[in-house]
């Protein structure tokens, strides 16, 4: 089975090209790590991928678990195990998480025609996941995002991804504005997620994310494309010397 | 706007009404039209005492002298008043049955489908109910319980009888009949309604609650409701209404006046779903409804609580007069137009004692081709020390056919007292969207949520027993396609 | 003085008196203020208005005696003296002013009817009896100070034409030097062509003998901006009705004013900004003072036309009360007919934030002086944008409300 294959994908948003004959491959269980300069086309990969209806696909190939990725509406990859960590997770008022995570675990079980969780199971399931995360149930009587720290906010995103469950989980720059307690935290959530079944797409600027996920391939990203592929050595190379060497 | 948007919003256009049936009944009725004649039957069959009988001729003199008011940003036909049906009760109502075994089956199915059972076993648990049927009161449950606290529960037509003192002494206290048009009209011709009064320092231990259904054709519905809190007694009120699907207009105008003495507080929630007209804006009934209480004792609190789905036009503007030092004064409503609907609702808060505070939290929901108004007044008279108002009032657009307005009146003429009022006006938020939808939700079902969230300052205002009710019809106003 | 006295007995001063078309127009128009033909619905020019109260006054208009001037200061600084509502002819490359002629009399006709069924402005059209006419051409960087000289007793109902050509970049200011008892009733028409950026600065500050009715109506094209602030420190009367549309896309206006009042004085505002293009900006604010025995009004009013998509459109209005003899109203309004909207407003009045003049006294400031910082403050944000001349004349119109607080 080919889980995610992206073969000479070209995008652009308002006429500007940002992804430039881009290709990659994840294999399941699989952790690359895409490293690059401040608007350099990470984040548009990620969102791209998640089914961001801005972009404008000029051409190329996305394939995922044996489907044509680009078929698909954003709840349809969702559905199919594609989960994007946001980088600025939106807030929403009034809408509290617990009816809203519900909706779409059960969205994911009906697509994979598995049976629902009722209300208590769920409940069950949320307080587990919630109380390994270290997220307090008064977080959890709150509205999505809604006057979140940016570190709440990710612990969020994390506990999010373990409850839906994902096969493939993309992390848009979720170290950014976190402090080193709030990345310990989130990066441990991920560790406890990590099996041979999950692979990840870790998106960053600095390599420190990368010292509590040990990613199995480092790409460096320039100008919409990758430009060098190695192992975690090529992310010690970037934090010593920059990213002109690319 | 993207395709899926406007394919959501296609479906949206299709709602559907499920309580638009009618139910086969023989009814009586007089002729139509308006003159002395029809106010001495109503009043006659009502076995009304001679000064309830003069007060509604009073109120007639006065209202012919009167226009319909004309500020509000509604277009609809002119009303001919001598076209609609004044009185219409379910035949053998001569009296008001004792107790079910002498009410036609045919109503208690009626109200059993509306999901209102009437049966002692059946009865919602922790909510009285007074079902009004056209002109007349059918049924309230839990009457004998509440009679053991001296809580009175009945029908306004009962009221006249039993406790003529209190109506005498209230009725028309707060809505003044030369008020305007829509005030003298239900004056003279009310027909029925409910009449709550809770004696001193009684907690009412239940809902209260009147369902209101139109069911004949071309008949006016002119309710009355009259609710008196004595002093240190609390109570929450509620009030349901529905309408058969029909393609004529057909008429609506309430008249609810809320006395809170001392310490007293009134809570009233109201869950508008009138038979809005069909998609291509036929039909549906036209909604004038005068909704006003009176803090009149000091610490004394009012909250009103709308969600507004139905009816072809609202106009509607449930308000408080804070008169009592220290009253409150609260208004959360929910406004949901589609298709051609029209409303103009909001509020009216006067300040008249020292320390007053109110509280008005307006969200508005536009679809379809309809148009929806908030207009809000908040007045600060000279003796209105330190008094607060806070106003948040915020409109979402979804589609661009339709309209959204906002218009605050804000008048202070008192140095100490501030007011401070936001308004917001925006489509439904993309990023949102996008994002409930990466988590796997449908276009669909992220709109109906983000819309709920929306709403729920408002709804978490709500009797618990209702808010979930509240909740669904939000989203079957949205939809169409539930329920 | 009645409406009809002074209609029959003056109508020899108006202008266009040889153009039919124009006298019949007229007196039509004076039917309708006679008739009291008004829709009151929404009206917000007839609101604390009575009709007949605003016929009683002496109409009075006499060719002037001194000569009206404009001075260069330098290429790009122009002061223009308008006396009693006439101005000297001029042109150069970058300006032309004349006074209307009856020539101009189709211009007249044909400037936008969408005066929002305004009864001052047909007033200054029934017994208009002056007009100018500027021409500000394309690419000129200019300040244009503007004098409005009116002598005892004039009254004034005059009808002006700015025309800001393509790319220009203006900073025009109105100044009103009014004497005794004259009233000004002054409408102008602006039109902002595409790429035009201009700065409309309002000075305001006579004795109470006097009234100003000021109206604008400016239409923006695409790409332009215009910003408008007035300022009202007026011992008389002043109204302020400004509206704007924006028909350009990508274009912003600005309405934006704060006033001082005292005594029995009163003011009334409004602003109303037409969205019509998509990618429009708007914003309306303003802020009053009041003291003693004085009240004012606010209107507002966002509208979004259905194909204005893009549009951002904000509105906020603050009163601060100082008496209990004071009041103040504010209507802030939005229609809303596209969806892709960012449209707000926001209303606060009251007192004098208690907490920060407690905060300041208790740093030893005494309590006038906190009052007079916190009240600076309140408008310290309008100031910004001046320049050091303008800023000079606001901060010393200000010092003097201030000082005439002090009453312990």
């Amino acid at each position: 089975m080919i889980f995610l294959n992206i073969n000479n994908l070209n995008v652009s948003i308002e006429g500007k090209k940002i992804l430039n004959d881009f290709n990659i491959s994840i294999n399941e269980g699989e952790v690359h790590a895409i490293m690059g300069p401040n608007g350099c086309g990470k984040s548009t990969l990620a969102n791209v991928l998640a089914g961001n209806e801005e972009y404008e696909v000029n051409s190329g190939k996305v394939i995922f678990k044996n489907q044509d990725l680009l078929d698909l509406n954003i709840e349809e990859r969702a559905q199919k195990g594609l989960f994007l960590a946001f980088q600025y997770p939106v807030e929403i008022p009034g809408v509290n998480i617990t009816p809203f995570l519900h909706a779409s675990i059960n969205s994911k079980l009906k697509n994979e025609k598995k049976p629902e969780l009722d209300n208590l199971s769920f409940a069950k399931l949320l307080r587990k996941n919630a109380e390994e995360l270290g997220i307090s149930t008064d977080m959890l009587k709150r509205s999505i995002n809604t006057g979140f720290s940016g570190g709440e906010k990710k612990r969020y995103e994390i506990l999010q991804m373990s409850i839906l469950n994902p096969e493939l989980t993309i992390f848009d720059e979720t170290d950014s504005g976190l402090d080193v307690d709030a990345l310990r935290i989130v990066t441990e959530g991920i560790n406890r997620f990590k099996n041979p079944k999950k692979s990840f797409l870790i998106i960053t600027h600095y390599q420190k994310l990368l010292d509590y996920i040990r990613p199995d391939y480092v790409h460096v990203m320039r100008n919409g494309k990758i430009v060098k592929s190695g192992d975690i050595s090529l992310a010690t190379e970037i934090e010593a010397s920059g990213y002109q060497n690319f | 706007m993207d395709t899926e948007t406007s394919q959501t919003l296609d479906k949206y256009a299709q709602d559907k009404y499920k309580y638009g049936f009618v139910t086969e009944i023989d009814s009586e009725k007089p002729k139509k039209g308006l003159d002395e004649k029809i106010i001495k039957f109503i009043s006659n069959k009502k076995k009304e005492p001679e000064w309830m009988l003069n007060w509604r001729l009073n109120c007639y003199k006065k209202w012919l002298k009167m226009n319909d008011p004309q500020w509000a940003n509604l277009k609809f036909p002119k009303i001919d008043y001598q076209d609609i049906y004044y009185y219409s009760a379910p035949k053998g109502f001569e009296k008001k049955p004792k107790d079910l075994s002498e009410v036609d089956p045919k109503l208690i199915e009626t109200y059993n489908k509306l999901g209102i059972p009437l049966e002692e076993q059946k009865v919602l648990a922790g909510v009285a109910v007074d079902a009004v049927f056209d002109s007349v009161s059918v049924a309230t449950t839990y009457k004998g319980e509440l009679e053991k606290l001296g809580i009175v529960f009945c029908s306004i037509s009962e009221a006249i009888q039993t406790h003529p003192e209190l109506v005498k002494k209230y009725l028309g206290s707060v809505i003044p009949p030369g008020d305007h048009s829509f005030s003298a009209l239900n004056s003279a011709v009310f027909t029925d309604g409910s009449f709550v009064y809770i004696p001193e320092n009684v907690k009412c231990p239940m809902e209260l609650s009147t369902y209101f259904r139109i069911n004949a054709e071309e008949t006016g519905q002119f309710e009355r409701t009259l609710i008196i809190a004595d002093k240190g007694s609390y109570v929450s009120y509620l009030e349901g209404c529905t309408a058969p699907q029909r393609d004529t207009n057909q008429l609506h105008a309430a008249n609810v006046e809320l006395i809170a003495l001392e310490n007293a507080e009134i809570k009233y929630s109201t869950v508008q779903n009138w038979y809005p007209g069909d998609e291509d804006g036929k039909g549906g009934i036209y909604n004038f409804v005068t909704k006003r209480g009176l803090c009149k004792g000091k610490n004394s609190k009012i909250s009103w609580t709308q969600v507004e789905t139905g009816s072809a036009v609202t106009w509607k503007y449930p308000s408080c007069i804070l008169k009592g030092d220290n009253s409150i004064g609260e208004f959360y409503s929910v406004a949901i137009t589609n298709n051609f609907q029209q409303a103009d609702t909001g509020t009216k808060m006067t300040h008249i004692g020292k320390n007053t505070r109110s509280k008005i939290i307006s969200k508005g929901i536009s679809l379809g081709n309809s148009q929806n108004t908030y207009r809000g007044n908040v007045s600060f008279l000279r003796k209105a020390d330190k008094a607060r108002n806070y106003t948040q009032c915020d409109s979402l657009l979804v589609g661009n056919k339709c309209g959204a307005h906002t218009i605050p009146y804000i008048d202070s003429k008192n140095n100490s007292a501030i007011v401070e009022h936001e308004a917001s006006t925006s489509k439904i938020n993309e990023d949102q969207l996008y994002y409930c939808r990466q988590r796997g939700l449908t276009h669909e079902e992220a709109v109906s949520l983000i819309v709920n969230g929306f709403c729920k300052q408002v709804l978490q205002e709500l009797p618990m027993e209702f808010a979930v009710e509240a909740q669904k019809l939000v989203s079957i106003s949205l939809e169409g396609s539930v329920g | 003085m009645t409406f009809e006295n002074n209609f029959i007995n003056h109508s020899k001063e108006y202008i266009f008196l040889d153009n039919e078309t124009i006298l019949n127009q007229r007196e039509k128009v004076f039917k309708k203020i006679i008739q009291k033909n008004y829709d009151k619905k929404n009206n917000e020019s007839l609101k604390n208005i009575t009709i007949s109260e605003l016929g009683k006054f002496n109409y009075f208009y006499k060719p002037q005696k001194e000569d009206p001037t404009i001075s260069l200061i330098d290429n790009s600084n122009y002061e223009i003296r308008v006396i009693n509502g006439i101005c000297k002819n001029y042109e150069d490359d970058n300006i032309e002013i004349r006074n209307f002629t009856n020539l101009d009399f189709k211009r007249f006709l044909n400037q936008d009817k969408n005066n929002f069924d305004d009864i001052i402005i047909d007033i200054n059209n029934v017994f208009l009896n002056s007009g100018i006419f500027f021409n500000i051409k394309s690419e000129s960087r200019l300040n244009i100070r503007l004098i409005h000289d009116t002598s005892d007793n004039f009254t004034i109902f005059q009808n002006n034409f700015i025309n800001f050509k393509k790319n220009c970049e203006v900073q025009l200011e109105d100044h009103f030097h009014l004497k005794h008892n004259s009233i000004n009733n002054i409408n102008y028409n602006i039109e902002v062509e595409e790429d035009a950026i201009i700065k409309h600065n309002i000075f305001q500050n006579f004795s109470n003998s006097n009234k100003l009715y000021l109206t604008s109506n400016t239409v923006c094209k695409k790409n332009s901006s215009y910003n408008q602030n007035t300022y009202n420190f007026s011992a008389g009367f002043v109204r302020n009705f400004h509206h704007a549309h924006l028909n350009g896309e990508f274009a912003n206006a600005s309405l934006k004013g704060c006033f001082f009042l005292k005594d029995d004085n009163a003011c009334t505002n409004k602003t109303n900004i037409i969205h019509n293009a998509e990618n429009c900006v708007s914003n309306q604010t303003y802020k009053g003072i009041l003291n003693n025995h004085s009240n004012a009004n606010y209107y507002s009013n966002t509208f979004v036309s259905e194909n204005a998509q893009k549009t951002e459109g904000y509105q906020l209005s603050k009163g601060i009360l100082l008496t209990d003899n004071c009041s103040f109203f504010s209507k802030p309004e939005l229609r809303i007919f596209a969806d892709d909207v960012k449209c707000s407003h926001g209303s606060t009045i009251g007192p004098v934030d208690e907490s920060a003049l407690y905060y300041l006294r208790s740093r030893g400031i005494n309590k006038n002086q906190a009052m007079k910082m916190i009240i600076s403050s309140f408008i310290e944000e309008d100031l910004k944008n001046l320049d050091s001349e303008s800023a000079k004349i606001i901060s010393n119109n200000l010092s003097d409300y201030l000082n005439s607080l002090v009453n312990d």
